[in-house]
């Protein structure tokens, strides 16, 4: 017996959580073919049985209108097995599904989730009478808890389907109706404290002081778990374990060879160092790992938290004002604040757009305006010990550059950016198994994603290295770089490793004894001239090569046009 | 009174008297449970035409200001 388990649901009523319990430890992420919709696969075992488990997109109706219920109705096969995950707070509107899916004649499960929240809600279920009613078997589950879930994939051998009814979706409304105020009894009670932050976080002045203190809350800890893995574990384990197998490496190879310059890169005061060197397996693996991997660890542990929590619909919304302004939906504010971590998991995220046209805008606004972390740390650090008015003037320009290109590339890109229409979930504490399996498909995601690609990168630059490509570029670009930005020359190479590292390139500028003005503009115009490697490489792979050279085209046009600007103003 | 989405204020209550549009923006926002029928209440507007979130029975919703506009309701208002 092949048959597959298919999990479907509207979004937000826990339908993760229940896969979660559901499946085994070993889950998949994949692409639907053609789409860029991911879904979870994992395996469920009952008796000497193996089903294969679905967690399907969250989709309201069998009538899809996003890619994502597109994708959910074309998974929809009469072989398989449906569980109907129903949040019993609001069978109102949940039904609906349910019936249409018992409708078309599928063998169903109802788990009716939620089923604690109901007690403090005040909500009554009359289970039997429910089940009577779909004719098809309804069991109540906690997946935050488990409870419930045993009983569930018990269940899935009796799994019935009744006979197909055809109904227009008024009648079944209707009936939704009838079925509600029939098995369901409601009383009064108090509202919680979780339920009175719900209705403050939407409101727009108390809405936007709770923002501003969970986007605080959200960087505290990501930079406080982030720097704690690279301090206490990344850079331990590379120094005790890695820094060995590289030094004999260089030894065998000889450093004035041509696979050491490619492999370990070159050697400063005579040893390596992970951060400077560039070699493929010394930097290349060094960043990925170590710099860059517990970041993003730390950035979607906190993210995959404030998800389940249901706060990301709320941040959406308040933003959602001011991104249309730039062309985008209010749920981009999310990929612009990953990209202050990290731009490869920021520009990762740009798939929750829908829309091609957003997701270019979204990308070019992230991939030039918003510096990542370890950059802002680096401009703070060279720029900063000069005073916080220059600061100031870096971040302002950066912050110009990111609306007002957003409000040109809204005038004069074809379409319009979409109107928010989302649901607004209840508050709920997150389920730890499966913010923590989230998380690890993220982990694997991202390696598999992005780590050949930007080794790939280092090897090419090497590559270019040697053959003396980058010698060449540097003189063609150094008038650019002494006329135009009033940069000295030696900026040049910073520029050029700017590529593979921004934050080793603002480091490269401290040593050249430069003005207070000229660490402005080449702070600023390291920040807008070229996406690092990593995020060269993921933008990419997201959007394709035309749309990555617009975006890279217009990058350094900005950059060009913005140094310039500042190298005329009166900075002292 | 008929008025639209847009012109509740905070807090008020309207039944739904009639969604405008397209088919397929009807089918949606049906789906999602605000229909002919059902009983909306602002729960918050923004400012410059932000979104306004809307609650119909349990469930809460964005609306973006042009949706909104679409969406008649009855209302009682005093005088």
């Amino acid at each position: 017996m092949a048959n597959k388990v298919l999990l479907f649901g509207n979004p937000n009523v826990g339908k993760s959580a229940v896969f979660s319990r559901l499946s085994g430890a070993r889950v998949n992420i994949s692409n639907y073919p053609g789409s860029t919709v991911e879904f979870t696969e994992g395996k469920l075992k009952i008796g000497s049985d193996v089903f294969s488990v679905i967690d399907v997109p969250g989709t309201y109706s069998l009538h899809p209108f996003s890619k994502a219920e597109e994708v959910a109705v074309n998974m929809l096969s009469n072989d398989d097995i449906i569980i109907n995950v129903v949040d019993a707070t609001n069978i109102e509107r949940n039904l609906f599904l349910t019936l249409q899916l018992a409708d078309s004649g599928c063998r169903m499960v109802v788990a009716l989730n939620m089923w604690d929240d109901t007690k403090h809600k005040g909500i009554y279920i009359d289970i039997e009478k429910l089940e009577k009613e779909l004719g098809v078997p309804v069991v109540p589950t906690c997946g935050l808890t488990g409870d419930g879930i045993k009983k569930l994939a018990d269940k899935l051998n009796v799994a019935k389907n009744r006979t197909p009814v055809k109904r227009s979706d008024v009648q079944r409304w209707e009936e939704v109706g009838k079925i509600a105020s029939s098995v369901q009894k409601l009383t009064h009670r108090h509202h919680t404290l979780l339920e009175r932050l719900e209705d403050l976080s939407l409101h727009p002045v108390s809405g936007l002081a709770i923002a501003v203190f969970v986007i605080f809350i959200s960087f505290g800890l990501i930079r406080f778990i982030g720097e704690g893995l690279i301090n206490n574990v990344m850079d331990p384990v590379f120094d005790l374990l890695w820094m060995p197998l590289m030094q004999k490496l260089s030894v065998f190879f000889g450093s004035t060879s041509v696979v050491h310059k490619i492999l370990i890169g070159d050697l400063i005061n005579g040893s390596i160092d992970l951060k400077m060197s560039m070699g493929v397996l010394t930097t290349g693996i060094y960043i990925q790992l170590a710099a860059i991997l517990p970041y993003i660890l730390s950035f979607y542990l906190v993210l995959g938290i404030l998800e389940d929590l249901g706060y990301l619909p709320r941040l959406a919304v308040l933003a959602d004002n001011i991104m249309h302004k730039l062309g985008l939906h209010g749920y981009a504010v999310i990929p612009m604040i990953l990209s202050l971590g990290c731009k490869v998991p920021g520009i990762l995220s740009t798939r929750m757009l829908e829309e091609r046209r957003e997701k270019f805008i979204a990308s070019a606004l992230v991939a030039m305006a918003v510096p990542c972390m370890s950059q802002i740390a680096m401009i703070i650090g060279l720029v900063g010990q000069k005073g916080g008015q220059y600061l100031s003037i870096v971040f302002g320009t950066l912050f110009i550059v990111l609306v007002v290109k957003g409000i040109l590339l809204n005038k004069f890109m074809p379409g319009t950016s979409p109107e928010i229409l989302v649901e607004i979930p209840p508050y709920r504490i997150p389920d730890p198994l499966s913010v923590l399996k989230k998380l690890w498909m993220r982990l694997v995601g991202y390696l598999v994603d992005a780590m050949p690609y930007v080794l790939l990168g280092v090897l090419i630059v090497n590559l270019m290295y040697i053959l003396n490509i980058i010698q060449f570029l540097a003189d063609i670009f150094s008038p650019l770089v002494t006329k135009l930005w009033g940069l000295p020359k030696e900026a040049v190479s910073a520029l050029l490793i700017g590529f593979m590292r921004k934050d080793v390139a603002v480091a490269m500028l401290a040593p050249l004894g430069l003005t207070v003005k000229q660490m402005v503009v080449g702070s600023t115009v390291l920040a807008l001239y070229f996406p690092c490697i990593a995020t060269f490489m993921v933008l990419l792979k997201e959007l394709g090569t035309k749309d990555m050279l617009k975006i890279t085209g217009l990058m350094i046009t900005v950059a060009g046009l913005v140094g310039f600007i500042l190298n005329v103003m009166p900075i002292r | 009174m008929k008025i639209n989405l847009t012109e509740m204020k905070t807090g008020e209550k309207g039944v739904v008297a009639d969604i405008e549009g397209g088919e397929a923006f009807i089918k949606k926002i049906t789906n999602m449970g605000l229909r002919k029928g059902s009983t909306a209440q602002i729960l918050s507007r923004n400012i410059w035409c932000g979104p306004l979130t809307v609650r119909i029975g349990r469930t809460r919703i964005a609306i973006g200001y042009g949706m909104a506009k679409k969406i008649l309701v009855e209302v009682k208002r005093g005088k």
